[in-house]
């Protein structure tokens, strides 16, 4: 099992785990049994700012480790 | 189930006579284009996307004929627009915005064709009513799931062998609703027969008309079953290899608009880009650390898948309040 799959692996579980995260956040936000508007837009706004958030760290963990494993491979063409 | 079955047969039948009387057809009338991972660039018959749409249409008509369950006209109904569109891009290409927001019209057909309702199953939530959200997030589901398995469908087999992989393991949480999983293996019966042809090294080619449906059947499937999120998990290669490129190269943009690619070749072997600045991919992170062959690559991919695919049934099953 090489770095490039091992990488590939972490992208697969930390997706899944940033998924989870992300319901996590906006589960308190969720109340059962109302669907009022404003609620609605609350989901919105906070449900759609964690994600980006997650989302950001998440590409940027990988974009570091990938050019890390890239780099330490051997050469180019 | 016995309906599901004589469906599912008359798919993969349908589907292989057709390949046989397409391909050469194709091969005559100069159809072929080039296998750009193989030394010497091949020719290969495209689009094959009619000989898998056509078969899942007349499967999905014979199971609602069978059992009367709308689910499956509906599915073939929306994704009968995505392989439109599809085929429309292997003829002209579309533009790299046009293309993502004519897929989102796909949704409106399955909105018009039958009665979704907008309470997801969501991991840790349980069921969700999301009134005025859910439309919202459906129309980007549709856009996001077409252009994820478009993307995914650049090396041999590795689109249908990860199609297989990440949605075989969710046909457990797909069993309490027949409709949807009777639309799913219609849509594996259907791409049995290209797969066959597709796998290294390759035949044929499904071109977008291709890519573009199967995305957008699994959409359908997903939403007529309240099963979105855990689609999402189970595609999550998909996914991360969209988002990935979309990301890197700071928005949508057309194959031939990307100057720099994420993979280099060498003698029919693939690896990531030495050049930092070049687009994130999920092969380019697969051969990162060294050079791979291009079946290589599609196997791990394929792992990958199933690994995405069992996380999502499990997810289901144990992390989800029902």
């Amino acid at each position: 099992m090489d770095k490039g799959f091992l990488l590939s692996l972490y992208t697969i579980f930390s997706g899944w785990a940033l998924i989870l995260l992300a319901l996590l956040l906006v589960k308190p936000v969720i109340s059962p049994g109302s669907g009022e508007l404003v609620e609605a837009v609350m989901y919105v706004l906070l449900g759609a700012l964690s994600i980006t958030l997650a989302l950001l760290l998440w590409y940027e963990s990988i974009r570091v480790a990938f050019l890390r494993v890239k780099a330490s491979g051997p050469g180019g063409t | 189930m016995l309906e599901v079955a004589l469906a599912s047969a008359v798919a993969m039948l349908t589907s292989e006579l057709m390949h046989r009387v397409m391909l050469p057809r194709y091969v005559r009338r100069g159809l072929l284009s080039e296998d750009v991972h193989k030394p010497g660039k091949p020719k290969v018959p495209e689009p094959l996307g009619p000989a898998v749409y056509l078969p899942f249409l007349m499967a999905s008509l014979i199971h609602f004929l069978l059992t009367k369950d709308g689910s499956s006209i509906a599915v073939a109904s929306s994704s009968g627009l995505a392989f439109l569109i599809g085929l429309l891009d292997d003829l002209s290409p579309l533009g790299p915005r046009i293309k993502p927001l004519l897929l989102i019209l796909p949704a409106l057909v399955l909105i018009a064709t039958y009665q979704i309702t907008p309470r997801p199953l969501l991991p840790i939530l349980g069921r969700a009513r999301l009134h005025y959200v859910y439309w919202i997030v459906l129309l980007a589901l549709f856009t996001v799931f077409s252009n994820a398995v478009n993307m995914m469908d650049s090396l041999n087999g590795m689109m249908p062998l990860s199609v297989y992989m990440s949605t075989i393991p969710l046909m457990p949480v797909l069993a309490k609703n027949e409709g949807a999983l009777a639309s799913l293996l219609l849509l594996h019966s259907s791409l049995l027969p290209y797969f066959l042809r597709n796998r290294y090294p390759a035949k044929v080619f499904g071109g977008d008309s291709n890519s573009l449906f199967v995305g957008s059947a699994l959409a359908s499937i997903s939403a007529i079953s309240n099963t979105e999120a855990f689609f999402c998990i189970a595609l999550i290669p998909f996914l991360v290899s969209g988002f990935s490129v979309i990301t890197s190269v700071g928005g949508l943009r057309e194959r031939r608009q990307i100057t720099s690619r994420p993979v280099v070749l060498r003698e029919g072997m693939i690896r990531a880009n030495p050049d930092p600045m070049a687009p994130i991919s999920l092969i380019a992170v697969i051969a990162s650390d060294k050079w791979k062959r291009e079946d290589e690559i599609v196997r791990e991919a394929a792992l990958l898948s199933l690994i995405s695919g069992i996380l999502s049934s499990l997810t289901f099953f144990l992390l989800t309040p029902r």
